[in-house]
C-alpha cells in the first residue's frame, strides 16, 4: 500500500483539500494504521508549535499606534507627493464625478485604473470596512462604463501563430516554478488557459521591459515573441506586466482580465485587491 | 476605504504577527507601523481577505529587509539579556525568559521562509494565503509546513523538559 506523504496528511489536518481529495483521504485513513498514527503525530506537533508560539506573545500592541500611523502619513505626504515621475501632469487622481481619464505613469499604473468592481465583492461583504468604498466604487465604475466613450469593448488576441516553447521550469522545493521573456515590439499578451476555479492571479506592475509568469504544479509554461502562455495552474499564478509595455493584456480562461492600451488599463476580473502597483484577481 | 476601522481589526493580529517573526517589540511597532502607512499610501482598495493578505505580505517583506540574520541574533541578545548580578528578578520572570528563549533557539534553526509560514498558519492564514506571501506554490504548503514543524520540534524542548 502507498502511504499518504506529510504534505497531504497536513492539507487534510487544515481541511486544505478539495472535497474530493479529502474523500480519498479519509477512505485510505479508514484502512491504513500508520498514516492515522502519521497524522496524529502531525497534529500532536503542530499543537506543541501553537503552544510554543504563544510564549513568544509577551508585549501587547501599544496603545495610540493609530495616532502614531497617521503621524507618519502626514509626515511622509510632502516628500511623497514631490517624487518626480515621468507623467506628472497626467497623474492627478481621477475627477470627483468619475470620469476622469486616467493616465499611465510608471510609478502609479493604478492611479489611472478603471476598476470594474465586481457587484458580487460588495454582496459578499455585508458587514466589510471596505463594503462603502466597493459600493462607491463600483458606483463609479458603472457610472464610468456606460459612457459610450469608455465603454470596454472585450476583444480576444490575435491567435499566436508563430513559434511557441516550452517555459523554464524546474525550480525545486517549492519554489515556483515560472517563465520570463524580454518584451518586442512593445505589446506583451499573456494567456492563462486551464485554470482552477478559486485561483488567485497576482499582477505586478514592474519596472523594466520584462514580462513574467510563476505558478505551482501543475501549471506548465510555454513562451513566444510577446507572449507567455500558463496551462492548468491552481492556487495562485503571478504575472508580472512591464511598465515599460505599451499594451499588454491577460486572458484568463478565453477571457479578457485586464487589458492596457495607450493611456488606460481596463480590469473584468474579479478584484481582491489593488494597489498603485499590484492588482489580485480571482477565477470565479 | 474606512482606514480607522481596517487599522482596529487587523493592527493587533499584525504586531503580534511582527512581534513573534523578530522578538522585538519596539521594531515590531515600526513595522507594524509602516505596513499600514503603505496601505495609505498606495491606496490599498480590496475586500477583507486581501488588505489582510496584502498587510501581512508586505509587513513580511519588511521583516526580511530590516531583519537579517546577523541583525536578528544581536538583537534577540539584546531583547533577552543574561541577568545582571544584583536585584534578582522574581522566579516567574526568569522563567518566562527562559521559555521565550528556547522558542527563539528553535526557530532560530529554521529557515526564514519557514518561520514566517509557520507564523502565518497559526495566525489563521490558508494554504492559497501563505503561497502568495513567500512566494511557493500553494500545494506546496502542506509539504513546507510540515517539514517546518518537524524542525521545529527537532530542537525546541518544552517547560519541563529542558533538563
Amino acid at each position: 500500500m502507498t502511504h499518504l506523504d506529510d504534505g497531504r496528511l497536513r492539507a487534510m489536518m487544515d481541511d486544505e483539500l478539495s472535497d474530493s481529495d479529502a474523500s480519498s483521504v479519509r477512505l485510505h485513513l479508514e484502512d491504513c494504521n500508520p498514516c492515522v498514527t502519521r497524522l496524529a503525530e502531525l497534529e500532536e506537533r503542530s499543537a506543541l508549535v501553537a503552544r510554543a508560539l504563544t510564549q513568544l506573545d509577551t508585549a501587547a500592541p501599544p496603545t495610540g499606534a493609530h495616532s502614531a500611523v497617521l503621524e507618519r502619513i502626514k509626515a511622509s505626504r510632502p516628500s511623497r507627493a514631490s517624487r518626480p515621475t515621468r507623467h506628472d501632469t497626467r497623474a492627478e487622481p481621477p475627477r470627483s464625478d468619475g470620469r476622469g481619464r486616467f493616465s499611465r505613469t510608471p510609478f502609479a499604473r493604478a492611479a489611472m485604473l478603471t476598476l470594474f468592481l465586481g457587484a458580487s465583492v460588495a454582496t459578499a461583504l455585508p458587514a466589510s470596512p471596505v463594503r462603502g468604498w466597493i459600493a462607491s466604487g463600483w458606483a463609479r465604475a458603472v457610472d464610468l462604463f456606460s459612457s459610450p466613450e469608455n465603454a470596454l469593448t472585450p476583444v480576444s488576441p490575435p491567435e499566436y501563430g508563430g513559434p511557441i516553447s516550452n517555459g523554464d521550469v524546474g525550480a525545486q522545493d517549492g519554489v515556483l516554478p515560472g517563465v520570463r521573456v524580454d518584451i518586442t515590439g512593445d505589446e506583451i499578451s499573456v494567456v492563462l488557459r486551464g485554470i482552477d476555479s478559486g485561483t488567485t492571479i497576482v499582477v505586478r506592475m514592474v519596472p523594466g521591459r520584462e514580462a513574467g509568469a510563476s505558478a505551482g504544479d501543475p501549471a506548465t509554461f510555454r513562451t513566444a515573441e510577446g507572449r507567455i502562455e500558463v496551462l492548468n495552474a491552481a492556487g495562485v499564478v503571478f504575472v508580472d506586466l512591464p511598465q515599460e509595455a505599451t499594451s499588454a493584456s491577460i486572458e484568463v480562461n478565453g477571457g479578457i482580465y485586464l487589458r492596457t492600451a495607450g493611456e488606460r488599463t481596463d480590469v473584468t476580473g474579479t478584484i481582491l485587491l489593488r494597489t498603485t502597483d499590484e492588482i489580485h484577481l480571482r477565477v470565479p | 476605504m474606512n482606514f480607522e476601522a481596517t487599522f482596529e481589526e487587523l493592527y493587533p493580529g499584525l504586531f503580534r504577527y511582527c512581534h513573534r517573526l523578530t522578538g522585538d517589540p519596539d521594531l515590531s511597532e515600526d513595522l507594524a507601523q509602516e505596513a499600514f502607512v503603505r496601505l495609505y499610501d498606495r491606496q490599498v482598495e480590496g475586500t477583507d481577505e486581501g488588505l489582510r493578505s496584502w498587510l501581512f505580505r508586505t509587513a513580511t517583506h519588511l521583516v526580511r529587509d530590516r531583519y537579517r540574520i546577523g541583525e536578528n541574533r544581536r538583537r534577540l541578545l539584546e531583547a533577552h539579556p543574561v541577568e545582571p548580578s544584583g536585584a534578582e528578578p522574581p522566579d516567574e520572570t526568569v522563567q518566562r525568559k527562559e521559555e521565550v528563549a528556547h522558542v527563539r533557539e528553535a526557530l532560530e534553526h529554521m529557515t526564514e521562509r519557514e518561520r514566517e509560514m509557520l507564523m502565518m498558519r497559526h495566525a489563521g492564514f490558508s494554504y492559497r494565503e501563505i503561497a502568495e506571501a513567500v512566494d511557493v506554490a500553494a500545494s506546496s504548503v502542506g509539504t513546507l509546513l510540515a517539514r517546518a514543524e518537524r524542525n521545529f520540534a527537532s530542537i525546541y524542548r518544552p517547560p519541563g523538559e529542558n533538563g
